[in-house]
């Protein structure tokens, strides 16, 4: 690593200000929350909310500076930028989502924020030290957020769960490191990728497997998703909102910087890399979209239609990987696309089933049942959300799908295809089976009186509801500047 | 502005419209999405006077063809164009739609008393999708409006529909979602391989390339076929088809028959036939057995039926038999009879389903056992019963005998064996039709709540007149339409002798 000797150089900094403010921020944070003590929330949701938007803006204009930087520990590329800006985004999101359950705690909110640092880092990590490392600042924060409802026993199973199933797959992917930087020597990515090829060993292909192991841990890959049901039904809503989308992309963007390592797997080993993540997309998806139809409790259900989901991405990456270059860029943007609609359509989607837990008091189908009688705002806008999830135009789940498909057909895996159709279709049952208990059943005559009440939104929640609304509308129409904007990140 | 593209959007802006009325103000809803409807039809009308038949005489793909043509960028990153315009195929089936829609909003003004609101907002919203199908020349487009349709359509059926509804209509929408997505999947091969050097949706484009090998037609014939057969409904995928019909309400059941199959025969004609063309000569075979299969098959079963409204469900699945047959006789009696049978059909279906809702408003049963001797109290609605089963069944100088006759002459030209086949889809077609009424309307009443049926009011009069003018101009002077179908037939068949 012939880059220690080139002394510091304090301008190699400057690419990595928004991580430095935010961790800046996230001091200040712990301090103000020492001083107020109304609304404490509220507060840390606003002034978190204003902090994420001049990440945006600084992120925005970083775009120039690409290279590596720090000894070559981070990239700053087009794809960092993309990463930051969804990070930003979606933690504003998440944040107001959570001012409603948490008004007057500040504690949740410094958690997320330092998840999101974490996020941020992994954004651009182009080392596996720094890969690890911010793995973990993303995860640590998660286990305390799962088990916050202290009185809740499935709260603190699902922290439990959280850790146990965490700490293994970070050994794991450990592990997995470790056997590669033994074939390599080298701990830098691009580094590393390069002295892989040609390796004909088998500690190369479990190196791959282990490490994919610990990022499918966090993605909820199949069979690494055991946990995701359990964790997002047990942990406040509002957080598994923030579960459902940010630590999910965050294992997306660190898969997105291994894959080239993932690539260089020779089909001689046994199996090449193309089919290794074929079959994981294969199965995440299948196994997420066949354990949804059972669900009742509309937490679980959108559980396992995130395990879908991550199986659908899945397909962008088994593109990604092929050995043919001239597909990489159209699968970057398959699956950043794909990440920005789900993001928007996923986080509706709990934001609307928080809102009528809180209201009503539960998550169960029950509840649901007749809601586009009562309240017809709230059943509409997840109406569009599930239709979204399932990917019916004009709806932004489309365009999403859409791309990856056009992803898979452009690399001919026929497979692959047939199966993401099957598992699309699989979905639109369950996700038009809480449509139609929402819209076609009246609520069953044990509940009636309890959900059968009008209730109001509230500014926050409403005015969170037309944020992820009208993307979710419009992205279906209108994704001209998105296309464009991701376009240009990854070429 | 463009002509089309106003007809296409000016339901989606009445529907819009509706939302912002208080749900109280039923009348004005009412009357809103009438007045759309009603200019739409007009707008249809003038594209009819405005369409220039002679037009793309010895075409051999489409772009001589269409007229209102608009070609505008829409999302330039995947070269994905807001390009729309009517062939003398699409324009038929643009005006069907615009015929039957305003006559089925009207005809629910009784019928639907609740939520009145969102039924109106989704009949529009439908109405923009089904045009929007038929003038779509780029394929995204067309997808999305062909996906989108699904959402108003499902809607219709789960929460206006009778007892069975939610069933019938999760049915329906999980089988036109299958084919649809291998329909995309093909969508996606042709835009990255269709045109050689370039990635283009656009039909047209892939029209004047059209180079694609036979193996490839193969598959993506399927992929195509599937989306299409399961929409017509062909023999065996049929199955969606009597349920969501019966559990439908009427107006539902009128734009169902009456449109949304033709969705299903138009892709074949438009997509299918002509852009693989070997394929297609391929599989003629077993589509023609399919639908001779689904004409007897529907006929026999249509003949068991003790629910009106089921045996005019499944004499659907007969007739679209035979505008499959036409279509795949590859020659031009018999494309130009499917053509003008789609058209039949989505009038005289339309009509009778509107005939059944009559009744069903009275009495609220449709069982055949449940009536007899109707002629007596409801004369006018007897005469008119038996002109439209009469134009269904195809008597010469009705609408029905010009397209059966073309596409038995096309079929028979095709395989006598075929033509002898579904000539006994004709007999069957009488048996079944006259044979129900002559035991709804004939004989004594012998049920006392039917002495006092109301006769059909001015407004069922007016709407079944103006599909009886169809009928009969269409059955008297068939050219006035047959002409603006020729050249695009005559190119479809072009592109399958080269």
């Amino acid at each position: 690593m012939s880059d220690l000797a080139i002394s510091f150089d304090p301008r190699q900094l400057i690419p990595f200000i928004p991580e430095l403010l935010l961790a800046g921020g996230l001091l200040l944070f712990l301090i103000v929350d020492l001083i107020i003590k109304r609304r404490r929330g509220v507060v840390s949701a606003f002034s978190g909310s204003i902090l994420f938007l001049l990440l945006i803006v600084i992120a925005l204009t970083g775009d120039k500076e690409v290279g590596s930087y720090l000894f070559g520990a981070v990239v700053q590329d087009g794809v960092t930028v993309f990463f930051r800006v969804f990070f930003a985004i979606g933690a504003m999101i998440s944040l107001g989502i959570m001012a409603s359950t948490f008004k007057n705690e500040g504690e949740p909110f410094i958690l997320v924020l330092s998840s999101v640092l974490g996020m941020f880092i992994l954004a651009g990590s182009n080392d596996l030290v720094t890969l690890f490392v911010a793995f973990e600042l993303v995860s640590i924060p998660s286990y305390v957020l799962a088990g916050y409802k202290r009185q809740d026993p499935r709260s603190g199973e699902a922290s439990l769960k959280y850790v146990l199933f965490g700490a293994f797959s970070s050994g794991l992917m450990l592990y997995g490191f470790s056997l590669l930087y033994g074939l390599t020597g080298e701990t830098g990515l691009p580094a590393m990728a390069a002295g892989l090829i040609g390796i004909d060993s088998h500690a190369h292909l479990v190196g791959i497997v282990l490490i994919l192991a610990g990022i499918g841990y966090k993605i909820a890959m199949v069979p690494m998703h055991f946990w995701c049901p359990d964790v997002y039904e047990g942990s406040p809503t509002a957080i598994t909102a923030f579960f459902s989308v940010l630590p999910k992309a965050a294992g997306f963007a660190a898969l997105y910087r291994i894959s080239p390592l993932i690539a260089t797997m020779e089909p001689s080993l046994g199996i090449s890399a193309v089919g290794l993540l074929t079959i994981a997309s294969a199965l995440t998806m299948t196994f997420g979209n066949l354990g949804a139809i059972w669900q009742n409790s509309l937490k679980r259900l959108l559980a396992y239609s995130s395990i879908a989901h991550a199986g659908y991405i899945l397909m962008g990456f088994a593109v990604l990987v092929h050995p043919n270059t001239e597909l990489h860029s159209l699968a970057t943007q398959a699956i950043l696309l794909y990440l920005v609609v789900y993001l928007f359509m996923n986080l509706g989607a709990f934001l609307v089933v928080d809102l009528v837990e809180r209201r009503l008091g539960g998550d169960s189908i029950g509840y649901f049942r007749g809601l586009g009688k009562s309240n017809p705002l709230p059943a509409l806008a997840l109406a569009v959300f599930l239709f979204s999830l399932t990917g019916l135009p004009p709806l932004a789940g489309f365009i999403g799908k859409f791309y990856l498909f056009a992803a898979v057909v452009k690399a001919e895996m026929w497979g692959l295809a047939i199966i993401g159709i099957a598992n699309a279709v699989v979905s639109l049952f369950y996700y038009v089976r809480v449509i139609r208990d929402m819209f076609l059943y009246d609520p069953s005559p044990a509940m009636e009186p309890q959900v059968s009440k009008e209730f109001n939104l509230g500014k926050l929640t409403a005015a969170l509801t037309l944020v992820t609304v009208v993307p979710t509308l419009v992205l279906g129409i209108w994704w001209q500047p998105l296309a464009e904007w991701i376009k240009s990140r990854v070429v | 502005m463009n002509l089309l593209t106003i007809t296409i959007f000016l339901p989606l802006i009445g529907g819009l419209a509706i939302i912002l009325v208080r749900k109280q103000a039923e009348n004005a809803i009412k009357l809103i999405s009438l007045i759309t409807s009603l200019a739409t039809f007009a707008l249809s009308l003038l594209l009819f006077f405005n369409f220039d038949n002679s037009r793309g005489l010895y075409a051999s793909g489409l772009a001589d063809l269409l007229q209102f043509e608009v070609n505008k960028p829409w999302i330039e990153a995947l070269n994905i164009n807001y390009h729309v315009g009517l062939d003398g195929i699409s324009l038929l089936l643009v005006m069907l739609t615009t015929l039957l829609t305003p006559l089925c909003i009207w005809g629910s003004f009784g019928a639907i008393k609740e939520r009145v609101k969102g039924y109106y907002i989704a009949f529009l919203f439908l109405e923009t999708g089904m045009i929007g199908v038929f003038a779509a020349m780029d394929l995204v487009l067309f997808y999305v409006f062909w996906e989108a349709m699904l959402i108003p359509m499902y809607l219709l059926i789960g929460v206006w529909g009778g007892p069975n509804r939610i069933y019938a209509a999760v049915k329906f929408i999980l089988f036109t979602m299958v084919g649809s997505l291998l329909m995309l999947v093909g969508i996606l091969w042709l835009y990255f391989n269709a045109v050689p050097g370039m990635h283009t949706f656009d039909l047209v484009l892939i029209f004047q390339s059209a180079s694609i090998a036979t193996q490839a037609q193969l598959w993506l014939f399927g992929a195509f076929a599937l989306a299409f057969a399961i929409k017509v409904p062909m023999f065996p995928f049929h199955t969606w088809l009597p349920d969501a019909h019966v559990e439908a309400p009427t107006a539902g059941s009128i734009i169902l028959a009456g449109v949304l199959l033709k969705m299903g025969t138009y892709g074949f004609i438009r997509f299918c036939i002509p852009l693989f063309p070997e394929a297609a000569r391929e599989y003629a075979g077993l589509m023609m057995i399919l639908a001779i299969i689904g004409i007897i098959y529907g006929a026999l079963v249509s003949m068991m039926q003790t629910d009106m409204k089921k045996l005019v469900a499944y004499s659907s699945v007969s007739h679209l038999g035979f505008v499959m047959l036409g279509l795949f006789s590859f020659n031009m009696q018999g494309l130009q009879g499917g053509v003008i049978q789609m058209i039949n059909h989505g009038l005289s279906t339309g009509a009778l389903f509107f005939l059944v809702g009559v009744i069903y408003d009275r009495r609220h049963t449709r069982m055949i056992a449940d009536y007899g001797g109707i002629a007596k109290v409801m004369p006018k609605y007897a005469t008119l019963f038996m002109i439209v089963a009469l134009s269904s069944i195809g008597l010469p100088g009705l609408n029905g005998f010009v397209g059966e006759f073309l596409v038995l002459v096309g079929g028979f030209k095709a395989h006598p064996a075929y033509g002898i086949l579904a000539a006994t889809g004709v007999v069957f077609a009488a048996i079944y039709l006259l044979w129900m009424y002559q035991r709804v309307f004939f004989g004594e009443i012998t049920i006392d709540a039917n002495k006092k049926l109301l006769d059909l009011t001015t407004r069922e009069k007016v709407i079944l007149a103006a599909i009886l003018v169809f009928i009969v101009w269409i059955g008297v002077h068939p050219t006035t339409f047959l002409d603006v179908s020729e050249n695009s037939v005559r190119m479809v068949l072009t592109r399958l002798a080269s």
